[in-house]
C-alpha cells in the first residue's frame, strides 16, 4: 500500500532536504501511495509513476488535489503543496442508466 | 244700496249689521294681507257673488226691534239678534263673518275707518279680478298642481277659500317656490339641462380618471407579469433553437476529427476536453465526469458573471460524494475538508442558497441538493430513485463543514430530506447525466423543473457548444 518516492532517490533526502516533497496519492477506495519529489519537478512524473505502480491506463485515472484536477505540467511548488500532502487519483466515471 | 242708507238712517246704532258681509271680507283681509301679492288674492272676488245674499236680510231688525230692545236691557243685543236670524244659522260662514264684524267694532275702529277697508276691499279685488282674468287662474294651476294643491276649476264658497288661504299662508315656502316656478318653463328646463351637463361632466371626468387609472394599473400589471415572466423568457431562451453555424460546430466537434484532439481546456478545473470526451454528448452516449464536471464549472462562472440573475450556488465536482464516503470507515470528512477553504472558493458553503453535490452510481448520474436556506435536501433521480443514505452524509457533512470553516453550528438533523414531486424523468438508458445538469442549471436559475426527455437531444448539443464556447448562458 505505501510507495517509496517515484521520482527521487530516497537516498538524496537527507541532502536537499526542503527541496523535496513527500506526498500520498490515495485512490478512490482509501488505498495510499507514498511519494516524494522535488518540489520542483512536474507533477506529471509522479502521475505516470503511480500508474505504472498500479497498472491502470493514465486516461482512466484524474488526479485531484483538493479537489481540483492536477495540470501534468505544474510543479508542486505551483500549487502550494505542502509536506505530506494527499493526492487524490479518482478514477473517470461514465454514467447513462442503472437499467 | 237703497235699502242699506234707508236702515242707516233708521237704526243707525245698528249700523254695523248691514256692512256685516262687506266687513267680513275686510276683517278677512289682515288674514290675506300677508299674501297679498300671492295668487290666492285673485281667488277672492270669485267668492263676491255669493255676499250680496247677505246684505238683503239687513231690513228684519225692523221685525225684531221691540225684542231687540227688551233683550238690550238685558244687556244680551248683539247675542240675540244673532239667534233670530235663521238665514244666518243656515250659513255657518257668514255667521262666522258676521262675528268677527261684531267683534272688530270693539276693539275700537270707527266706521269711516271700515268704510275705508270696505272701499279698498270693494276696489283691490275687483282690481285683482282684471288681474286675474288677465293672467288667467289655468297659469297658475299646472304648478300649484305640481306642488301638490288640489285646485278645484272653481271656488265655491269661501270655506274653500280660507283652507286654501290658510294651506297657502302656511307654505310660504312652497309658495316661493310657486313663484320661482312661474318663471318660464323652458329656463327650469334649461337650467336643469345645465345642471345635468355639468354633473355629466363631471362623470365624463371621473370616468376619464378611471380609465387613466386602469391603464395605468395595466402598465404596472404588465411590467410585473413581465418580471414575472422574466424566466420564461429565460426559458424561451433556454430552449431557443442553434443556429446553422451552431450546429455545424457542434456536429464538427461531435463527429469529425481525430478523437485525441483537444478541442477545449479549461485552465481553473484543468480539465481538458478531447474529442473522445466531448463525444460522449453524442444521442445516445453516457456522459463523463469530464463534461459533467466542466459544465457545473461553467455554471458557477455563470453565476459569478451575472450574480442578480441566478441563485448563489456551489457546484460540487463528480468526485466531492465518492471521496467523502470513501473513508475507511465510510464517512471522512477530512478527506474534502480541504476542497471549501474560503482562501479556494471565494465564498463560504454556508452562504449558498443551494449546493449541487453530483452522485455517481457506478453507471448511473443523480444529483443531491443542499438547500440551506430551506433548511432541506433534496434527491434527484431522473430514475425517480430516492437514496436517503447519501443525503444523511451530506447533512452531516454540512454540520462538519459549517463546524470546521466558522464558529457556527447548524442542525441539520431535521432538515427535509426528500425526493421532487414532478421530478422530470428519463424513458432510455442514456440520459441520467443530462438529465442532472438540467436540474442543476434549472435550479440555479431558481426555476422550476420545467423539461422532459423531449429535450434531451437539443439539451446535448446546446451543453456540446456551450463547452465548446466554455461559456454557459
Amino acid at each position: 500500500m505505501s510507495g517509496s518516492g517515484a521520482a527521487t532517490g530516497e537516498d538524496k533526502k537527507p541532502d536537499q532536504g526542503g527541496a523535496h516533497i513527500n506526498l500520498k496519492v490515495k485512490d478512490q477506495n482509501g488505498n495510499e501511495v507514498f511519494f516524494r519529489i522535488k518540489r520542483k519537478t512536474q507533477l506529471k512524473k509522479l502521475m505516470n509513476a503511480y500508474c505504472d505502480r498500479q497498472s491502470v491506463d493514465p486516461k482512466s485515472i484524474v488526479f485531484l488535489f483538493d479537489g481540483r484536477g492536477i495540470p501534468a505540467e505544474k510543479t508542486p511548488d505551483e500549487l502550494e503543496m505542502e509536506d505530506g500532502d494527499e493526492i487524490d487519483a479518482m478514477l473517470h466515471q461514465s454514467g447513462g442508466s442503472a437499467i | 244700496m237703497g235699502a242699506l242708507t234707508d236702515h242707516r238712517k233708521r237704526s243707525s246704532a245698528d249700523h254695523r249689521l248691514p256692512l256685516s258681509p262687506l266687513f267680513s271680507s275686510a276683517a278677512k283681509k289682515p288674514c290675506v294681507a300677508a299674501p297679498n301679492s300671492t295668487p290666492s288674492a285673485p281667488a277672492m272676488p270669485s267668492s263676491f257673488p255669493t255676499m250680496p245674499k247677505t246684505p238683503q236680510p239687513s231690513p228684519h231688525p225692523r221685525f225684531i226691534h221691540a225684542p231687540q230692545r227688551n233683550i238690550r236691557a238685558f244687556g244680551l243685543g248683539s247675542s240675540s239678534i244673532q239667534r233670530w236670524r235663521p238665514w244666518k244659522a243656515a250659513s255657518a260662514a257668514v255667521n262666522s263673518f258676521s262675528r268677527d264684524f261684531q267683534r272688530k267694532p270693539d276693539e275700537g275702529l270707527a266706521l269711516h275707518d271700515y268704510k275705508k277697508l270696505v272701499e279698498e276691499h270693494l276696489v283691490s279685488p275687483s282690481a285683482d279680478e282684471v288681474k286675474a282674468k288677465a293672467v288667467s287662474p289655468k297659469s297658475y294651476l299646472p304648478e300649484l298642481k305640481e306642488a301638490g294643491f288640489f285646485i278645484p276649476s272653481e271656488v265655491p264658497n269661501l270655506v274653500v277659500e280660507d283652507t286654501r288661504s290658510g294651506a297657502l299662508e302656511s307654505n310660504l315656502v312652497s309658495k316661493e317656490r310657486i313663484l320661482e316656478r312661474s318663471r318660464p318653463l323652458y329656463k327650469e328646463l334649461y337650467e336643469k339641462a345645465n345642471k345635468h351637463d355639468a354633473m355629466l361632466n363631471e362623470l365624463s371626468f371621473s370616468v376619464k380618471l378611471y380609465q387613466q387609472k386602469a391603464i395605468g394599473f395595466r402598465n404596472v400589471g404588465e411590467v410585473l407579469r413581465k418580471r414575472l415572466e422574466k424566466p420564461k423568457e429565460d426559458l424561451d431562451k433556454l430552449f431557443g433553437p442553434l443556429i446553422a453555424e451552431e450546429e455545424e460546430d457542434i456536429s464538427l466537434a461531435l463527429f469529425n476529427g481525430s478523437s485525441s484532439e483537444v478541442l477545449v481546456t479549461h485552465e481553473s478545473s484543468n480539465i481538458v476536453i478531447t474529442r473522445e470526451v466531448l463525444q460522449c454528448l453524442r444521442p445516445g452516449a453516457w456522459l463523463n465526469d469530464e463534461v459533467i464536471n466542466l459544465y457545473l464549472e461553467l455554471l458557477k462562472e455563470r453565476e459569478k458573471r451575472e450574480p442578480k440573475k441566478f441563485l448563489k450556488c456551489h457546484f460540487f465536482s463528480t468526485f466531492f460524494y465518492k471521496r467523502l464516503i470513501s473513508g475507511k470507515h465510510g464517512y471522512d470528512f477530512k478527506a474534502v475538508k480541504r476542497w471549501t477553504t474560503q482562501r479556494k472558493l471565494g465564498y463560504a458553503l454556508s452562504e449558498c442558497d443551494k449546493i449541487f453535490v453530483p452522485i455517481h452510481k457506478e453507471i448511473h448520474w443523480c444529483l443531491a441538493v443542499i438547500n440551506v436556506k430551506d433548511e432541506s435536501l433534496q434527491y434527484l433521480d431522473s430514475l425517480g430513485g430516492l437514496d436517503n443514505y447519501a443525503l444523511k452524509m451530506l447533512a452531516r457533512y454540512l454540520v462538519d463543514e459549517v463546524k470546521d470553516k466558522s464558529t457556527k453550528t447548524i442542525d441539520t438533523q431535521y432538515w427535509k430530506k426528500e425526493s421532487v414531486d414532478d421530478l422530470p424523468l428519463q424513458k432510455n438508458g442514456w440520459d441520467c447525466g443530462m438529465f442532472m445538469l438540467k436540474y442543476a442549471d434549472f435550479y440555479s436559475r431558481g426555476l422550476k423543473l420545467c423539461f422532459g426527455q423531449e429535450h434531451m437531444v437539443y439539451f446535448r448539443k446546446r451543453t456540446a457548444l456551450e463547452i465548446l464556447r466554455l461559456r454557459a448562458e
